[in-house]
């Protein structure tokens, strides 16, 4: 059994399988633990970049603005 | 290697693509997550203000999730995006808008109590990102060697695991673990700093 956090780390490194994936994605979703756990990955990579960390209300502001009622075009 | 080890880098992208076009959003939520700060650091280097940045990385966005079925794939997703990003900073430089924030910028500078605006980051949440990349590089520095070497060929070199596999010599699964349990070491060191910000998760 693959450690979902792992398999979190691989999704957002591009380095999983289409089964890995089918697996992750919907564990992704389910578990806001996981979703934390990827935030926490991506702070320590812009970290170790040196690159400025957004505040954590920089994702739910873009997704506020999507236009998901009209849906894509 | 075993070729279904892995799949390419844009397959990831392309299966949350092909979800998404099937009708389910979230999927266009995960490459926002996964995009949001990259394109953020690349409009900033072009706009060279965070607010205005912040609003462009959101038009940014909006813009993909409207053309993303006519996205052909002949480019990775994340080039498509870049160039996206690119264009829509280089045409706000290039509008009345820019005058006016360069004029309001100048404004700012010249006013202590003005600040930029309301979505920089206060003195409290500049101090608490600070103490966080602080922990980073701390935890970092404590890493045993390998696991240190292998994240940050990773996270700084923007190497694959194939590639950081080649440059270690060592096998494909081994640096999937010591990237695996770097960050887990790391993340359990942040983990109390990470909890007062929770409240607000996507």
């Amino acid at each position: 059994m693959v450690d979902p956090r792992s398999l979190v780390a691989q999704l957002l490194d591009d380095e999983m399988s289409a089964a890995d994936f089918d697996r992750a994605y919907p564990a992704l979703l389910d578990d806001p633990a996981l979703r934390d756990r990827l935030s926490t990955l991506q702070l320590i990579g812009d970290s170790l970049r040196g690159r400025t960390v957004p505040d954590d209300g920089y994702t739910l502001r873009i997704l506020a603005r999507l236009p998901r009622n009209s849906g894509p075009d | 290697m075993n070729p279904e080890d892995s799949v390419s880098p844009a397959d990831v992208d392309r299966l949350l693509i092909e979800r998404f076009l099937q009708g389910d959003e979230r999927a266009f939520e995960v490459l926002v997550v996964k995009y949001q700060r990259r394109i953020a650091a690349l409009i900033e280097r072009v706009v060279r203000n965070g607010a205005v940045a912040e609003e462009l990385t959101q038009e940014t966005f909006i813009k993909a999730y409207r053309a993303l079925p006519q996205f052909r794939g002949e480019s990775r997703f994340s080039t498509w995006l870049h160039t996206i990003a690119r264009n829509t900073a280089l045409g706000h430089l290039g509008s009345a808008q820019a005058q006016s924030d360069r004029a309001a910028g100048f404004e700012a500078q010249s006013d202590d109590d003005t600040g930029a605006a309301g979505t920089s980051p206060s003195p409290e949440e500049e101090m608490v990102s600070r103490q966080l990349f602080e922990t980073i590089q701390r935890a970092v520095a404590e890493l045993p060697g390998s696991q240190r070497e292998a994240l940050l060929l990773r996270e700084v070199e923007g190497l694959s695991y194939a590639e950081i596999a080649e440059r270690l010599k060592t096998p494909l699964n081994t640096v999937r673990t010591w990237i695996f349990r770097a960050r887990e070491a790391v993340a359990d060191k942040l983990q109390p700093s990470m909890k007062s910000t929770r409240s607000r998760r996507w």
